[in-house]
């Protein structure tokens, strides 16, 4: 669920939609989500001030309260 | 609808900028000639510009569809159900989402919401690639119509207590869009003024006593707004 949510924002930000992938990373309380896009995509996800990807990460905790389990945004070059 | 007001040295260039700079082709828009470009000596000496309004003609309903879409669809990724309001003005969409009751998407001092608006603007506005024709508004639970009610309310209590005592005071540290609703409650009265103080986050109104000294006329009190 929390992939899929990371990818549709993703993919609704950038350029290269296609270039977009997401890794979801298990662990027993917290997932990381490792997202990757296009180099000149990088920006568009992160933001002025890192604004877009602390929006992501707001969104991102405030769907996983829900299933009692931490996620983790790591933005990947 | 909104408008946008470009200028050049002629018509066809006025038209030429605004489809660059709006991102759409000339067909799509509707233009209106302000003033035709021209006179002067040789080119040089005292040139008018031409100057037009545009406005995009692709419609409201397209871009409020599509967003109604992609909200859905975001919100489809949050594990609960969620119901989405739609409330359509002049210039701008209202949507307001109706969860559990549970407040998940509000966050503390409306910050979630605050975000996922930010967030959600960005996003429609790559997937629209081009200005959007409507300005789009998220709430949760009517969440934003209550802190606007309740801050209307402050507002007023703030400036009677202000005029009773000739003090100045001021309200909590506020975000931009909350300070605009003090300023805008209180910018017909005519014996306080509001004014924006402070740095950053940490920005507050202040409100103003204005005592009518003798023989002296207090004039344009409505163009202090502050910095809003």
């Amino acid at each position: 669920m929390l992939k899929e949510l990371v990818e549709y924002i993703a993919k609704s930000l950038v350029d290269n939609p296609d270039a977009v992938e997401v890794k979801e990373i298990e662990g027993e309380q917290t997932s990381v989500i490792e997202l990757k896009v296009a180099k000149e995509d990088l920006g568009k996800v992160i933001g002025k001030q890192g604004r877009t990807a602390r929006a992501i990460r707001t969104i991102l905790s405030a769907a996983s309260t829900k299933v009692k389990k931490r996620a983790v945004l790591e933005i990947i070059e | 609808m909104e408008t946008y007001e470009f200028e050049g040295k002629t018509v066809e260039e006025a038209i030429q900028k605004a489809c660059e700079s709006l991102n759409v082709s000339k067909e799509d828009l509707n233009i209106e000639v302000i003033s035709e470009g021209g006179g002067g000596i040789f080119g040089l000496v005292g040139v008018k510009k031409a100057k037009i309004r545009v406005s995009l003609k692709k419609g409201k309903e397209e871009a409020i569809k599509l967003a109604q879409e992609m909200l859905e669809k975001l919100l489809s990724y949050f594990p609960m159900s969620t119901k989405i309001e739609t409330e359509i003005s002049e210039t701008e969409v209202r949507f307001n989402i109706l969860g559990d009751g549970s407040g998940v998407l509000i966050g503390k001092g409306g910050q979630t919401l605050a975000e996922l608006e930010h967030l959600f603007q960005k996003m429609v506005q790559k997937q629209w690639k081009g200005l959007l024709p409507v300005k789009i508004v998220l709430d949760a639970e009517g969440y934003r119509q209550r802190r606007a009610n309740s801050l209307a309310e402050l507002a007023k209590k703030l400036a009677a207590k202000v005029k009773k005592t000739g003090k100045i005071l001021s309200t909590l540290p506020l975000p931009a869009k909350e300070r605009k609703i003090i300023h805008l409650t209180l910018q017909n009265d005519k014996q306080v003024k509001t004014q924006s103080v402070g740095e950053g986050n940490l920005k507050r109104v202040n409100i103003i006593p204005l005592k009518r000294r003798s023989g002296r006329k207090r004039t344009n009190l409505n163009g202090i707004k502050g910095d809003t």
